[in-house]
């Protein structure tokens, strides 16, 4: 049994962004997961040493206080006081000697006390604070994204949210891509961290490989939108797409060959731009919702494979929601790119879905396409 | 004349034996062959008098243009199966030659192209014709007459392979000296065949001192071709876009930047300077409304450098152009100039590229379409990712940019690319630092596989500020008086570059050394032929 001291650990009950792959820290908390599996485990244990009436308070309050925790932990063994170490009102020292001895545990006797409730209190209530600016964030986000579907391109990215992001470091990230199957979800994403970052600092750019002679589509300047003239930004992020010829015309994602395999697969490259957003940003695929998460994986499963039909996707669409997963997804994204590849060999395929057929503008809006 | 043949074989044979032991042993031994057919052959000959093919073959008098003949002449290239049976003329080399019995196979050579000939001894073709052609020393320039017919088989090491020439008449225009410093066929093989399985190999050096041998090889064939169409898509792209060629001097007053690097040269009762660029005269053009100017020139440098890419003359292709608000317009006219030559060469010259990597192996070259351009920081954060330590405002070592070359070919798959913003530090006075950040100028460097072909910036255009640069790079006013004085009456921005013809040759071929794609290399250590 050990116990990893962490001062901002959240209590079992407390919920969290529920993220399945949650990799970096949500303002400074780590994410779900890790916490909530902690919190569970050090129930029984301390469930044990306390009288019944004090249980409830321990699944609710949060484990002791890290810094002073490690000096208990310290002190076992070298001497029994620890009455010098802790606050006034210890009320049963014997009971922290005995533990001690038993089982080495760092149980501190300030879980017990009073002045600590109102402290865990306060820490409580701070991170329901934090959690709530969280959710305040990405609600003024979704309110920025609808405040730019209608509006232009430019006037889009130079409005407020340019300002508020910064690039956390500069990326340089390229895509190869087969010219007959141009990967749709880049332009979606780039104009989504165009948003975000200012059009000062994102910029997506397309290259015609000297290998490769085939037409491109008649929409390929989609996949132009360049820095700023006058961009000062000093970290950039920076897409390129190289039409070539790729493996199975899958397009794969190459950011630092010298340490990685390229990444075949629109779903995966559209997985990987996503988490260049902000974390708290919707489409950041790391704060999709457990459910959402299968869905969209579900979604981006099928897209990948490509599509026979439409029927499916009409099926999905009846909920009467915009789009797949309700709010706009990646596999939003990534399924428009395997819908105009199948519209593209069936020009009349969309004539009996007219909920894909809505569903194709609502994207393109989305993108401002 | 039939004991006069037999005199002048055995000469030959002895001749070209020992100018064949310095050479190719291998050589020496299918002439020993050969030799002693002759001599199994010789008895034969002295028998039969009579020469029914006479007035057939021979040497022709030396042409001194005394007859206008009308007679239609065919390409090598040309020949294909639909000549079958058709009679023809060709002008070609007797690239090689070989008797057996009572047949003769010969190989002739014209540019780039080669077709089998066949000598059968029978109603046309005597015995004693059949002795002179094949006595026919390499190399010697012959008309030949005779019947195109198609083979059954393809022959694998001539060019026209679908078809043979049945040799009616044989005529020596102009006569090789049967020893011959180098054999074409030796100078023209791949690396890879030559060494272990004993065939010879002709080494850099021996090729250049013959180099009127050494350029008829297929590949040197081919790489010149290359090289002209360089030239050609330059003009080509820039005259598309409204540029003006001019010439500038080659013979300058004093060392435009700074004095170093330059030739002096005695001129009358004072001394004079080869230009080792003719980017003041440029400018010049542009500061007198010629607004986008190029020239095409020797241009020579004094730098005791014994590399693979340092020549101390080459082709300069050079240009300067006004711009109306940012010198990524000039940037972007030199970007998309090399994507034209580089899709010119592509499209139109797949043959010549083809034979040059026959002899040395190269993978394609790839590109980008618009080129791809990198800023100097981006380039430093490259490096540093793969573990190089260098400071920000170092300039690029060439094991760098060796380096960075292949992480953007891993990274973009092209081997051509643009390298924009150079630190300040390590340009010329006259470059404009960037407005932005005064670390940085507004220059830039292009590069193909991973080396430099091209330096170029935006210049100053202002005189009292290109005067201040002057002064912080402690340069003496004096010797630059001219230089400034041409901007004292107004000029519009302008940026440019310079771009070394042989380097940009030698990188699209993948070639080794700036050598094989200089035809008369100038170096530190050769100045002949």
């Amino acid at each position: 049994m050990y116990q990893i001291n962490r001062s901002y650990d959240i209590p079992a009950q407390m919920e969290l962004p529920k993220s399945m792959y949650s990799v970096r820290p949500v303002n400074g908390q780590t994410a779900g997961i890790n916490s909530s599996v902690n919190g569970n485990s050090e129930i029984p244990r301390r469930s044990g040493a306390l009288s019944e009436s004090n249980r409830n308070f321990v699944k609710d309050s949060p484990k002791p206080i890290s810094p002073r925790n490690k000096k208990d932990d310290k002190s076992v063994g070298k001497r029994k006081s620890s009455g010098s170490k802790s606050p006034p009102r210890n009320k049963s020292p014997v009971i922290k000697n005995e533990r001690d001895k038993v089982g080495g545990s760092r149980m501190a006797n300030e879980n017990l006390n009073n002045s600590f409730d109102d402290a865990a209190r306060d820490e409580i209530i701070g991170k329901l604070e934090a959690r709530q600016k969280i959710v305040i964030d990405k609600l003024l986000h979704l309110r920025d994204v609808l405040n730019n579907l209608g509006a232009t391109a430019v006037t889009a990215s130079s409005g407020g949210s340019s300002a508020r992001n910064e690039v956390a470091s500069s990326v340089e990230v390229v895509v190869n891509a087969d010219p007959a199957n141009p990967p749709y979800s880049v332009v979606f994403l780039t104009k989504l961290l165009r948003d975000t970052y200012g059009s000062a600092a994102v910029s997506l750019q397309s290259f015609r490989h000297s290998s490769c002679q085939n037409k491109l589509a008649a929409n390929s300047n989609l996949f132009n939108k360049p820095l700023d003239a006058d961009s000062r930004a000093s970290k950039t992020i920076k897409i390129s797409v190289i039409w070539r010829l790729v493996e199975d015309g899958e397009p794969e994602l190459i950011v630092q060959p010298s340490v990685q395999a390229p990444v075949t697969g629109e779903a995966n490259i559209a997985r990987y731009l996503s988490r260049l957003l902000p974390s708290v940003y919707p489409i950041h695929y790391d704060t999709l919702s457990w459910d959402d998460i299968i869905r969209v994986d579900g979604a981006l499963e099928k897209a990948a494979d490509g599509l026979k039909d439409l029927n499916d996707l009409e099926q999905q669409l009846q909920n009467n929601q915009p789009f797949l997963c309700g709010e706009a997804t990646v596999a939003d994204f990534v399924t428009y790119s395997a819908v105009v590849a199948y519209l593209q060999k069936n020009p009349k395929g969309a004539e009996k879905h007219p909920r894909v057929t809505q569903w194709l503008s609502s994207c393109q809006n989305f993108g401002n396409f | 004349m039939v004991a006069g043949k037999v005199d002048t074989g055995v000469k030959d044979d002895a001749r070209s034996k020992n100018a064949l032991k310095k050479e190719a042993k291998d050589a020496a031994k299918l002439a020993k062959k050969q030799a002693a057919q002759e001599a199994q052959g010789k008895p034969d000959e002295a028998d039969s008098a009579e020469d029914h093919s006479k007035g057939k073959y021979g040497k022709l008098e030396m042409n001194a243009s005394q007859n206008k003949v009308q007679r239609e002449l065919k390409r090598v290239s040309d020949i294909d199966t639909s000549f079958a049976n058709k009679s023809v003329l060709i002008r070609a080399r007797l690239h090689t030659s070989r008797a057996k019995g009572k047949q003769c196979f010969v190989v002739f050579r014209q540019g780039r192209s080669t077709i089998q000939g066949i000598l059968t001894v029978g109603d046309i073709v005597s015995k004693q014709m059949l002795k002179f052609v094949a006595n026919i020393s390499k190399e010697s320039i012959v008309d030949v007459i005779g019947k195109i017919q198609n083979v059954p088989n393809p022959i694998e090491s001539c060019t026209q392979s679908d078809v043979e020439l049945v040799c009616e008449e044989v005529w020596i225009v102009s006569e090789a000296e049967p020893r011959l410093p180098l054999l074409i066929d030796d100078a023209s093989r791949p690396d890879s065949e030559t060494g272990e399985d004993g065939l010879s190999k002709v080494n850099q050096e021996t090729k250049l001192d013959n180099r009127f041998l050494d350029l008829r090889t297929p590949t040197n064939q081919a790489i010149y071709r290359v090289e002209a169409a360089v030239c050609r898509f330059f003009r080509e792209a820039l005259d598309k876009q409204g540029f003006v060629e001019i010439h500038t001097p080659k013979i300058i007053p004093a060392a435009s930047e700074g004095g170093a690097n330059v030739f002096k040269v005695s001129y009358f009762k004072t001394s004079a300077y080869l230009a080792q660029s003719p980017q003041l005269y440029k400018q010049m053009a542009i500061a007198s409304d010629f607004e986008k100017v190029y020239t095409v020139g020797a241009v020579f440098r004094a730098e005791d450098s014994n590399t693979h890419r340092h020549l101390t003359e080459f082709v300069g292709l050079d240009l300067e152009m006004s711009f109306d608000s940012h010198y990524h317009e000039v940037m972007d006219t030199i970007g998309n100039m090399f994507t034209e030559i580089f899709k010119g060469l592509k499209n139109n010259y797949t043959k010549e590229i083809e034979q040059v990597r026959k002899q040395f192996p190269s993978e394609e070259f790839a590109f980008l379409e618009p080129p791809l351009k990198l800023q100097f920081p981006q380039a430093v954060k490259m490096l540093r990712d793969v573990g190089i330590e260098m400071g920000d405002e170092d300039d690029l070592s060439t094991p760098n940019e060796k380096l960075l070359g292949r992480l953007v070919k891993a990274k973009y798959g092209t081997d051509f690319y643009m390298l924009d913003k150079y630190p300040l530090a390590v340009r010329p006075f006259y470059t404009m630092p960037d407005p932005k950040d005064p670390k940085y100028s507004n220059s830039y460097d292009m590069f193909m596989r991973g080396e430099e072909i091209l330096s170029g910036a935006q210049r100053i255009h202002d005189s009292a500020f290109l005067t201040e640069r002057a002064k912080h790079h402690g340069i003496d006013l004096e010797t630059i008086k001219s230089y400034i004085d041409a901007f004292k009456y107004g000029c519009p921005p302008h940026a440019g570059g310079g771009i070394g013809m042989e380097r940009v040759t030698m990188l699209y071929l993948g070639l080794d050394n700036i050598r094989k794609t200089s035809m008369f290399p100038r170096d530190p250590k050769r100045l002949t032929p």
